[in-house]
Order: structure tokens, then sequence, then C-alpha cells
């Protein structure tokens, strides 16, 4: 178990993705670090999940569609207590459209999801920390 | 533009005629214009009346040897070598038999232009020595003037300084030259009180001289003048017909010459310029094509993508729960391992086709390799190669954007590190040439067969069986982003070497 500390109060993640399967292993693999973790579909979902209980880190993948997904989690982000953010992303390099959401982090989507995983482990231990 | 006369005079043992040869230079060299006027030299008697001359030249067997000299003006289109030919067939013995020639060229305007040249003897004891010296050799007219083909030019002081005299008469507004040029062939004797006259006269040093235009297509190309400013034998009027003859001859060959030169100057434009749009043309269809490709190719990676990953990832959680001894967890691991290559191809295909943004910065292309290498140190050494870095710490700074100047040269030194299964030695270094950056890498492998050298920058042309094939080709994209160009060599003992340039203006410029 490379996950959160045994004893700190778990850390909350939200995974914003459209593939029902890549949900599937995101929240699966998640779970398994010790994380809480709450799925959204899309834009929409998550900012009901913001309501109901916020999360520490959203883990979001690029492919959001219209502007209006972007203008949602600049709001999303922009509220108290904001969430860090992972995004997962398919090139690595240079990725200008969203720049206006300042990722924590950058993640090339990968079935190895040993990078996602550091690099949520890195947000969660900055947002424990605090 | 200001004129620059030039003196053609011979080397030594280059006897052409009556020239000066500065490889011999006199001792006390006679002033031509206080030469004027002596009585020839008893020793000059040899030499025959030129005015005479000129009528044995060209009376009986004459139009054969203008024929002859005219032909050989006419063959030869390098105007430098047909200036030279002009002079000599002005005062050569078998040729117009001057003293002296003088060829002043003008421009469109009639104002003088460079290249203008003299010919001739500096004093009577030069004249001597050099016309012995030609009546002993017995050199005819067309091996004289073929001579001119090679013969460099050196300068006369004395004649340059006429040259100079006469170029700036020219400049003024009215004289009897800038006249000749529409009136025809000029003889000038003494007392004669046309305007200018006797200033020209006084430049040459003479009492009588003869002029004549050189104009082709209604052009004033030049004038050329001469004289006997040796001997003093008095130009007759039939010495000034041969030479508006030959005048006429010679300025329709420098007219030829320079049309000739502009023609060569402007096919050579013409062929760059075609050869800058072929090569535009080139890039414009291969960004079609690419653009056309790119969106397809990146509309495909990104639909395959996500299933890929799904696979992928839920096969390495089967795998992680399975017993190494578990025959399935073979299975799984041949899945997981496919998947990888995979996406890994995918992966090269979406950065091919992504657009890409330059972020110029300032920088050292010594620590973009350095880096670049510390990114790969670790696989290289598993892989039982060592690294040998050989930085130029001297090298001006350059503007690029390093993360990707990084992303190509990681991916060459990968290259690198799987063209040497067995180890080897990996080399980069970083130089300057010839205006460009220089980051540049070797391996000890078997190397590239030379039909390939071309081929590896083309997307999917792969030799190795794991690899996108898109390595070589995001490089080289990237380095043509940055106006620079990458280059592969293949050693003739096997290895492989390629050198990435960024131009330094460039790269300076921005």
């Amino acid at each position: 178990m490379s996950g959160p500390a045994r004893g700190s109060p778990a850390v909350k993640l939200l995974v914003v993705e459209d593939q029902e399967a890549l949900r599937h292993l995101y929240a699966e693999e998640l779970l398994s670090e010790g994380y809480v973790v709450r799925t959204a579909q899309d834009v929409g979902a998550a900012e009901q999940v913001f309501d109901e209980d916020p999360p520490d880190v959203i883990v979001l993948d690029i492919r959001l569609g219209d502007g209006r997904a972007i203008d949602t989690m600049s709001r999303i982000l922009s509220r108290r207590r904001a969430p860090r953010l992972v995004l997962n992303t398919a090139v690595a390099v240079h990725r200008d459209d969203l720049q206006a959401l300042s990722p924590d982090a950058y993640v090339v989507k990968s079935s190895d999801l040993t990078e996602l995983k550091s690099a949520v482990r890195a947000l969660a231990l900055r947002r424990s920390s605090r | 533009m200001r004129a620059r006369a030039t003196t053609l005079t011979l080397r030594r043992s280059s006897p052409i005629l009556a020239l000066v040869s500065v490889n011999q230079p006199q001792e006390n060299p006679i002033p031509v214009e206080k030469g004027i006027g002596m009585t020839p030299a008893d020793n000059l008697e040899a030499r025959p009346d030129p005015s005479q001359a000129a009528l044995v030249s060209f009376g009986p067997a004459g139009p054969k040897l203008l024929n002859t000299i005219v032909d050989i003006l006419n063959s030869n289109l390098d105007l430098d070598a047909l200036l030279r030919m002009i002079l000599v067939g002005l005062t050569a013995g078998e040729g117009l038999r001057f003293n002296r020639g003088f060829l002043l060229l003008l421009d469109e305007h009639g104002h003088p232009h460079e290249g203008s040249l003299a010919i001739g003897p500096a004093s009577a004891e030069e004249a001597e020595r050099i016309w012995r010296q030609l009546d002993t050799q017995g050199q005819s007219i067309e091996d004289l003037m073929m001579r001119c083909l090679r013969e460099g030019i050196d300068q006369s002081p004395t004649l340059t300084s006429i040259l100079r005299r006469l170029e700036r008469l020219v400049c003024g507004a009215d004289n009897v030259l800038v006249r000749s040029l529409h009136d025809g062939v000029l003889l000038l004797h003494p007392g004669d009180t046309r305007q200018g006259a006797e200033a020209v006269a006084r430049a040459l040093g003479v009492s009588s001289f003869a002029a004549a235009p050189l104009v082709a297509r209604g052009l004033p190309l030049g004038i050329l003048l001469a004289d006997n400013a040796i001997t003093g034998a008095p130009i007759t009027s039939s010495d000034t017909e041969v030479l508006r003859l030959f005048a006429s001859h010679a300025a329709a060959a420098i007219d030829r010459a320079r049309l000739h030169t502009h023609l060569g100057r402007e096919r050579l434009a013409l062929q760059a310029a075609q050869k800058h749009l072929d090569e535009t043309r080139r890039r414009v269809l291969q960004l079609q094509r690419l653009s056309v490709i790119g969106e397809m190719a990146a509309r495909l990676a990104h639909e395959i993508r996500n299933p890929l990953v799904a696979i992928g990832g839920f096969a390495r959680r089967c795998a992680s729960v399975t017993d190494a001894a578990d025959p399935r967890r073979r299975y799984l691991d041949t899945i997981v391992g496919e998947v990888n290559r995979l996406e890994e191809i995918l992966r090269s295909v979406l950065e091919y086709a992504r657009p890409i943004q330059l972020r110029l910065r300032r920088g050292s292309i010594s620590d973009v390799v350095a880096e670049s290498v510390e990114q790969i140190r670790a696989e290289a050494e598993e892989a039982g190669i060592r690294i040998d870095l050989r930085l130029d710490d001297d090298l001006p700074p350059g503007n690029f954007d390093a993360d990707l100047l990084k992303e190509a040269l990681v991916n060459l030194l990968r290259n690198g590190i799987q063209a040497m299964p067995e180890g080897g030695t990996l080399s980069a270094g970083t130089a300057s040439d010839h205006g460009f950056l220089e980051a540049w890498i070797t391996d000890t492998g078997p190397g590239i067969p030379e039909a390939a050298l071309e081929e590896i920058f083309t997307p999917f042309y792969t030799t190795k069986t794991s690899g996108s094939g898109l390595g070589l080709p995001i490089a080289a994209q990237i380095l043509r982003e940055h106006h620079g160009f990458i280059r592969a060599e293949s050693g003739s003992a096997g290895g492989a070497t390629f050198r990435l340039r960024v131009p330094i203006e460039t790269s300076e410029a921005r």
C-alpha cells in the first residue's frame, strides 16, 4: 500500500472521465490505494458531486468537449477549498487550451497507472499537510 | 560608382606585345607624357611605321586578319578576357599596331564604369625590349589573344593615372570624347580646337590620338583610344577607318559577353528561385498530406486509446492478483506487453500529428544535450552502454524550445541505445559550424544502410521490430520548426551519427 498514511483522514478523490470502463478502472485502482473515490461522467455530474462533498483531488480527462465544460471546471476550481487538479492527457507537451485550469499535475494517459497514482499521491500529501 | 582602372601588362615570359612588365620593373621609368615628342630611338627602326603596318595588315591580306581577330573576340564570352583581347588586337603587330590602347568603360548614363583597361609600354626602352622579344618569339595574333584568357592583370601606375585622368574628362559634360559617342570615330591632330581635345591630348601626353566609340544596340558601352606615344608615328585616316571597324566589332562582342554574364546571373537566380519553389511546394504538399493523415491518425488514436487503456489497465490488475506460476499470468503479461507497444505507437502518432508551438527561450545547447543524456543514462547503463559526453562550453547561446529539442535528442539517444543490443559507446556533443549550433549523437552500432539515410525520417519507415517508426520523423519535424535540420551519417566501419542543427542567426533573431 502506497496511498495516504494510515490513521490520517481518507483523501477524497473525484475522477471525471466520460468512458465507463476507464471510470471503473481508475476507481478500482485508486480505491485499492486507500482513497475515497467518487466518479463523474461529465463536468455537470462533477459539479453535483462537488456540491455534496468537495473532493481533495480531481483527476480529469482532457476531452471535455466544448468550452462550457472548461468554464464549469474553472468555476469548480475557483471555489473555496478548491481541489487539486490532475490532468490526464494524450500528449506530453504544450497543452495551451487547458492552461486556463492551472492544473497541479499533468499525466500522460496510459494503461500503466503508476504515473497517475504517484501524481495523486503527491497532491494528496500536500493536501493533508495544509 | 568610382571607376577603377587597371592596366594590362605582361607577366614574365609572356610576350604578348608592347606591354609593361611589372616583373621587370624599370629603373627610372619615363612618364609617358614626358616621353612624347621624343625622337624614337634608332633601335626602334626595326618596327615598321604603324600606319603603313595597318595598311599592310588590312590591305591585301587585311580582311582575313581582321576577320581572325573578330572571330576570336566573338568566340569569347568572358568579359574580362575580352577587354584584354581588344587591347591586344589594338596594339599587336599583326593587329592594328597602335603603340598604346585605352579602353574606357561607361555605364548606361555615360559615366565611367569599373573595369577600364590600358595597354602599352611606359617608355621607349621598355618598348624596344618587348618588341624585340616579340619578334624573336614570333607568336601569332591568335596565340597572343588566346593568352588573354589566362594572363593576369598587373597595375602599371603610369597608364593607370592616365586612365584616371581620361575618366575625369569623360565626366565633364561636353568634350570631344563624349561627343565621339554620337559622332563616331575621332582623329585628333595638333592644333585641334574642339572642346576638351587639348585636355585629352595632354592626359595622354601626345599631340595626336584616335578615339572610337564602343556602341552596341544604340547604347554607349565605352570609348577606345589609341595613340603612337612611343614611335610618334602619324595616325592616318586609314588607321581610323580600321579602328572604327574594329571598335564596332569589339562593342558587339562586349555587349554579347555582358548579356551572357547577365543571362548567366539571371539563370542562376532563376535556378535558385526554382529550387526554393520546389522545396516550398514539396513542403506544402507534405504539410497537406500530414495534416490530413495527422487529423485522421489523431482521431483514430484518440478513439483507440481509451479502450486500450481499459484493456491494459484491467490486464495489469488481473496480473497483479495472479500467481507468477499460474500459466494465465503469462497470457496476462503478454496482453500488458502488447498494449504497451500499441500505446507507444499511439503516443507517437499523437505527438507527430499535434501542431507544434515553439516556445523559444535563450539557452545553451550544451545544457540541453547534457540534460537529455541524463534522462537516458540509466537505460544506457542497463544495456551495457558507455556514455561519452563532449560538450563545447564556449558556444554562443541560442534561442530554441529546449523541451522540444530535448524530446528530439532523447528520441535519437534511445534510437542509439536500441541500435547497440550488445552494448557499445554512445557519444554526444555540441559544436558550431557555418552559422549553425549543432548537437550530435554517435553510436557504435551497425550503422545505417546508405539507401536508408533519407528514408529513416519518413513516418513509419523503420528497420526495428519495436518502436513506432515515428521517433526520427518527430525529431526531424522539431528541427524543421526551428528552421534547422537533422542529418544522418553512417560510418564506413559501422556506427551512425545524427547531427541536429539550428541556425545561430535565426535563433538569435527571434
